[in-house]
């Protein structure tokens, strides 16, 4: 069985990743230098997303994490470049302890502790990438370096967005990206690009970017669940779309690997429900523009083509409210 | 290698005719016996251009054929589906790419679809746009193909909902 309660959102506004930088969207190549390049963050909801995940990644492994037998040496430099980054950042949260080769890892959130070899992954209760992975709220995707592309052979993935580490599994860049429709200004495909840009990423000087999409009562949408979100999404009317259709921002960090080459996609997922954007008037204002100009490439692209009519419907009932409210104050 | 090329619906590799590719020094011909006319045809097209022939009944003595060809041989390929499998996928592990294959299908071409409920992939008739897979989940067949999963994406839908029965 497969749960998709929404049991949690962001509650923390400034740690929510606001997507807009303007009143309209569209895709580019919008990739920037992170600042802090450590790829740990601690947020209100972290223990509630970290258990979501793993009850994920346990009711469905298969689609949820897959990697390559030889991968096995990428899985350790993964484990300790997260655990030394998650120590550094957060020493009253995590400790690492190092005996040689016997590293004993310890959450102090989640009240956990595991004692291994490194290097040898009978040692761990998973795979060490997926060990590593189930201690931090974000998914993790490794793309291989060979040649000119990069192919997906690890990804532990809960939430998705019209992806699948099952089917995507052994893809290059470019087949995964497949499906998207944009091509940029001067005819150039937009993934080309991208592919292009991370091709040139340096080890130690990480890349981010944000993405965004609309989630209808759901957290995730993948190949495997088609048939159960596809009609869902028709259920979405004005009336329920403030709490039922959430903000979905992904926030996305490229770190090139050192020793592998490899570069590591972080996926950092928060959610907003609609009727929490008028806790910020300039983010909900920005959104109700935004959504009321998405082409209808992009919608159908997205997948929220059938839901979001409704979804800004839901906005500007809202806006006419406020506007109105606003009114009376100024007369009164 | 997982993202090795595999002979797939598709490929890039596969013509209708086979004709000379210019910038190759040398042709190596692989026919099935029974259509040894198509390897003449071809033959009669390559003009000067180096050429070897095998004119198999069984693709046993394929890979022998395929090694002791010279760098630069282009390979052209008439045989049934299964045969073109199986001399596709030789060629490639001895470092043929796509670029040096032309294959010619005698008979149908073979399309698969991957189940994305049971993970399995199966044959489907290729003209479908719908199908049912043995585990009962009703798919649409989608547009891309997986070399690892060897088929293409079988998107799962309720026919209710689709006003299909």
């Amino acid at each position: 069985m497969f749960t998709q309660e929404l049991d949690f959102k962001t509650t923390d506004l400034n740690t929510f990743p606001f997507p807009f930088r303007s009143d309209n969207y569209r895709y580019s190549n919008d990739l920037r230098r992170l600042e802090d390049v450590n790829l740990v963050t601690i947020t209100p909801e972290y223990e509630l997303q970290v258990r979501a995940k793993r009850r994920l990644l346990d009711e469905q492994p298969e689609v949820r994490y897959q990697s390559f037998p030889h991968t096995m040496e990428m899985q350790w430099e993964f484990l300790e470049m997260v655990f030394e980054m998650a120590v550094e950042k957060y020493p009253e949260h995590f400790e690492l302890i190092k005996n040689g080769d016997e590293w004993t890892f310890k959450n102090n959130i989640l009240k956990e502790e595991q004692t291994f070899t490194f290097g040898d992954p009978s040692t761990l209760p998973y795979e060490p990438y997926d060990f590593a992975g189930r201690h931090f709220h974000q998914d993790f995707v490794l793309m291989v370096n060979r040649e000119d592309n990069f192919y997906l052979e690890i990804g532990q993935v809960s939430y998705a967005a019209l992806f699948s580490a099952h089917w995507n599994k052994g893809m290059s860049f470019d087949e995964i990206h497949g499906p998207v429709p944009f091509v940029s200004r001067n005819g150039d495909h937009l993934v080309d690009r991208i592919r292009k840009f991370l091709l040139g990423i340096n080890p130690g000087e990480p890349w981010t970017r944000i993405n965004w999409n609309l989630m209808a009562n759901r957290w995730d949408v993948n190949y495997e669940t088609m048939d159960v979100w596809e009609p869902q999404r028709s259920l979405i009317t004005a009336e329920n779309a403030g709490k039922l259709v959430r903000l979905r921002v992904e926030e996305q960090k490229f770190y090139r690997m050192s020793r592998s080459n490899a570069i590591l996609f972080v996926l950092n997922t928060q959610f907003l429900p609609l009727e929490d954007l008028q806790l910020r008037q300039e983010w909900f204002d920005t959104t109700y523009s935004v959504l009321q100009d998405i082409p209808e490439a992009m919608a159908e692209y997205k997948g929220i083509a059938p839901y979001l009519p409704a979804s800004v419907e839901y906005l500007r009932r809202v806006d006419e409210e406020l506007k109105k409210k606003a009114l009376q104050t100024q007369e009164g | 290698m997982y993202n090795s090329p595999v002979l797939f619906f598709e490929s890039v590799t596969l013509t209708e005719k086979l004709s000379p590719k210019t910038h190759f020094v040398k042709a190596a011909i692989i026919c099935d016996e029974a259509y040894k006319e198509e390897a003449n045809q071809l033959q009669a097209q390559l003009y000067d251009t180096p050429s070897a022939t095998l004119l198999f009944k069984n693709t046993d003595q394929v890979r022998d054929f395929i090694v002791e060809q010279k760098m630069g041989t282009c390979f052209y390929i008439v045989a049934n589906w299964d045969d073109a499998v199986k001399i596709f996928s030789t060629a490639v592990e001895e470092g043929a790419s796509e670029e040096e294959l032309q294959i010619k299908i005698i008979g149908e071409k073979r399309k698969y679809i991957y189940c994305m409920k049971c993970f399995t992939p199966s044959e489907i008739d290729p003209q479908a746009a719908q199908v049912q897979c043995g585990c009962g989940a009703h798919l649409n067949v989608g547009p891309f193909y997986s070399k690892v999963r060897k088929g293409y994406i079988g998107y799962p839908f309720v026919p209710e909902a689709e006003g299909v029965m």
